[in-house]
């Protein structure tokens, strides 16, 4: 009972999608404007106009002259956040941006920041981007991911979008009901990928970002049609320990009890702090041995509640978990290991990561080693950029609907051939 | 100077950098302080439940022993009760089995007793009486007496007692229907032409009537000696059957031996329907432990004749080959469906109604077979199910299980 469950394990280790969307892949080369090209600006100065000035720079020489369509902007909430927009819109008026604040960021640029600020801007003239934002997602999560999806897609000419990126807001709500409304929007089986908005450790309050507004409770969602190819990789690390309890009451993401016992009396038993500790979330297991993770969010010392950063079914068996370091880093290889693999074009024109902000706390000083990894097995120098989420969100299967998921990396390749 | 406001610039720049740097440096330690202790409590409650759980499962482990000893004993004790269940079955066979002789004997006992009673005192007279003719009919009929066939059926009596009433009818001597019988049980077959002056004689029925109880006197005697025989023979294979070598080693013994005996013991419940077909080949004796083989034979023709419900053919082959005797015994009853040939040695499993089989019948088979270092085949299509039981010739000595 306290060994690991090899074949749980598997359900994060063995994830690996591939869409083979657009045109098919020429030969043409990179710089064809055609193409998808991908930019990146990143910087940790902390001071905002100073950090916003190297970011636009970099980004402006790198895209060499071409126009970017849509961009998407991590920063730390220590940031004059509207300073950052306003800046950006400045530069370039027409760009669909959607962003989120962030709990640490990744970049070709910089590798691994904390406190810094990162823009991956998207050019490419037989590639449609269009941005959309819901607000009030907590009040009802349906109309709000209707309303974003609505904005973006009466921007598109293309009525066939292939792919949508999100950053929501991730702590007035359920991951899950924001994935559920954006499925029933875009298709049950519509591949969705992005990270839920971070929040520095002394703030309760997330950030996310459309055009020049900073807001919080919203969805913004980035579409994308027309000629663009990609693959995905998940893996997580995290293996259960202890005995299995049974969650005995819950309400969607809200937990009350657990081995009829307060829901905070689990976390203490094996923490023995009534802290929530998201770098510890529960197992959830499926009837076949499998399990996904959900980490706490939030408890409420009154009712003994805990909540959790998405649902819980009631009568789940559950297991706390810990994950190692060096399996930790592991899983970040493993799935961009596998997103190249599956990468249906010649060579991706940029990378995507989506990386749990709970990860980053065990990590700790080897944080950067998770990007430093996956650098590494590119052959050569590419675009990227990603941020520590409070969720990641991404499909389990190829054709299967997105899921929530906690204490996750996932990589996403993009390109045109 | 434009340089050096560059300079001061980028200093200051990599100041705030330091600076901010410094101050998520603090945060991060102290989270990380946190976070050590929160992975210490988890090690020490981890440990701390396995620590609970050894303890558990050590506990769980020595009431496990504690039952499947307790088991262990129950199946002893359960294996001793289908023994003696079966030994129950054969000892009521048993008594059949001599009961019938001695009733018959008893009764024959009787029989010589009344006549020894009634009629010794008045023998004197009766020889005396007789003229030459007579005491030569007598003479003749006391002859048929003993050379009668006493195998007849009621239907081939009631044939010749019908012809010889015709006869004396034809004769037109009176009292032919109660003269017939007595003339029947005599042992008069054929013509009652020898007897015809007897049949005139005025004493002829007087005559008769002590020749009968003579025919009489000897059919009691070879009853008596047919019911000691047939009971000695009982006996006899109640003593094979039941021969035990406190030794515990093995000894030479013939199966076919074992397997009469048993038919033997079965007689009484194989006689009403079932016929018995015997394939026996010149084999062997074999080193064995025969009271077990005796088990083994019981219990097989025993299941044999409940599967054919006492109606049908046991055949019995015995033969050797490839080193081995082989011993097949098989029914004519229903056979034994696919699905559960393969549970049928499994100890507990039984088809029989709750109460009747213990189940441990067949598993005490295979022990048996398995000590002689044999083994035990089944080949079963409706109407024709065969148990082979092969026993090696020469049995290494084994220590008793």
């Amino acid at each position: 009972m306290l060994q690991p469950n090899r074949q749980a394990i598997l359900l994060f280790d063995i994830v690996l999608y591939t869409y083979t969307v657009g045109v098919p892949a020429t030969t043409s080369h990179s710089r064809n404007p055609s193409m998808l090209k991908v930019a990146v600006g990143h910087s940790n100065d902390p001071d905002s106009e100073s950090a916003i000035d190297i970011v636009v720079e970099q980004c402006r020489s790198s895209l060499e002259g071409v126009a970017p369509k849509a961009g998407i902007l991590f920063a730390s909430s220590d940031f004059d956040l509207e300073v950052l927009l306003q800046r950006i819109h400045q530069t370039w008026d027409n760009l669909e941006l959607i962003g989120c604040s962030t709990n640490g960021e990744i970049s070709s640029v910089m590798a691994f920041q904390q406190d810094s600020a990162m823009l991956v801007l998207f050019c490419g003239d037989t590639v449609e981007i269009a941005a959309g934002v819901g607000r009030n997602v907590s009040k009802d999560p349906v109309a709000a991911t209707r309303e974003a999806i609505d904005k973006a897609r009466s921007k598109l000419n293309s009525r066939d979008p292939k792919l949508c990126l999100v950053t929501p807001e991730s702590l007035t709500t359920s991951g899950v009901s924001i994935i559920d409304g954006l499925s029933r929007e875009l298709g049950e089986n519509f591949p969705i990928f992005g990270g839920a908005a971070g929040n520095a450790s002394n703030q309760a309050q997330t950030f996310q970002f459309f055009n020049t507004e900073v807001l919080s409770d919203a969805v913004p969602v980035l579409l994308f049609a027309g000629n663009i190819h990609f693959s995905h990789g998940i893996a997580c690390g995290w293996n259960p320990l202890g005995n299995q309890s049974r969650v005995t009451r819950s309400q969607k993401n809200r937990v009350e009890t657990i081995d009829d016992r307060p829901a905070i009396d689990f976390y203490e038993y094996y923490l023995g702090t009534r802290t929530h500790s998201v770098e510890y979330p529960i197992a959830i297991f499926e009837a076949d041995g499998n399990f996904y993770l959900r980490a706490p969010q939030s408890w409420d010392e009154e009712d003994g509640s805990i909540t959790f950063f998405a649902d819980v079914p009631e009568n789940a068996t559950i297991q706390i978990t810990e994950a190692s370091r060096d399996n930790i880093l592991a899983a970040a290889e493993e799935s961009l290991d596998r997103a190249l693999e599956s990468y249906p074009g010649e060579q991706p024109e940029a990378a995507l990561f989506f990386t749990c902000a709970f990860r980053k706390y065990i990590l700790g000083t080897r944080t950067k080693e998770e990007y430093e990894l996956v650098r590494d097995r590119f052959t050569q120098s590419l675009p990227s950029g990603g941020f520590y989420t409070n969720g990641e969100i991404s499909p389990i299967a190829p054709g299967t609907p997105t899921r929530f998921h906690n204490e996750t990396f996932v990589t996403l390749l993009l390109g045109s051939q | 100077m434009a340089d050096n406001t560059e300079k001061i610039e980028e200093l200051e720049k990599q100041n705030r950098i330091l600076q901010k740097k410094l101050a998520r440096s603090e945060d991060d330690r102290a989270r990380m302080e946190e976070t050590k202790e929160r992975s210490e409590s988890l090690l020490r409650t981890v440990v701390r439940d396995l620590r609970n759980s050894q303890e558990v499962l050590e506990q769980k482990n020595t009431e496990l022993a504690s039952t499947l000893a307790q088991l262990q004993t129950t199946q002893d004790q359960l294996v001793e009760s289908e023994k003696m269940a079966a030994l129950g079955q054969l000892v009521a066979g048993i008594a059949h089995e001599i009961n019938t002789p001695l009733g018959a004997i008893r009764s024959s006992v009787d029989n010589i007793a009344d006549f020894l009673s009634d009629r010794l005192m008045v023998l004197p007279d009766f020889f005396q009486s007789l003229s030459g003719d007579r005491e030569e009919d007598f003479l003749k009929l006391l002859q048929i007496s003993l050379q009668q066939d006493t195998s007849l059926s009621s239907r081939e009596k009631r044939q010749i007692k019908k012809h010889l009433k015709a006869q004396l009818q034809e004769k037109n001597i009176d009292n032919a229907d109660s003269l017939a019988s007595t003339l029947a049980n005599i042992g008069v077959r054929h013509s009652i032409d020898p007897f015809l002056g007897l049949l005139g004689d005025r004493e002829g029925k007087t005559i008769l009537e002590m020749a009968y109880q003579f025919a009489s006197l000897q059919k009691s005697t070879r009853t008596i000696i047919t019911g000691s025989d047939r009971a000695a023979k009982v006996i006899f294979a109640l003593k094979s059957y039941a021969r035990y070598d406190r030794s515990g080693a093995t000894v030479q013994a013939n199966p076919i031996d074992g397997i009469e005996t048993v038919l033997t013991l079965y007689h009484n419940q194989l006689k009403q329907g079932v016929e018995v077909v015997r394939n026996y080949e010149d084999i062997p004796s074999i080193s064995c432990y025969p009271d077990e083989l005796n088990q083994v034979w019981t219990n097989l023709i025993h299941n044999a004749l409940q599967a054919m419900h006492h109606q049908g053919t046991l055949t019995i082959d015995v033969c050797q080959k490839e080193g081995a005797i082989a011993v097949s015994i098989t029914d004519s009853g229903t056979g034994i469906p696919e699905d559960i040939k393969a549970k049928i040695f499994q100890p507990f499993f039984t088809t029989k109604p709750p109460g009747e089989g213990s189940g441990l019948g067949l598993d005490i088979v295979r022990k048996i077979v398995e000590k002689h270092q044999g083994a035990i085949a089944i080949d079963s299509v409706p109407g024709n199910t065969t148990f082979t039981v092969s026993l090696p010739i020469t049995t290494p000595e084994k220590t008793h299980v």
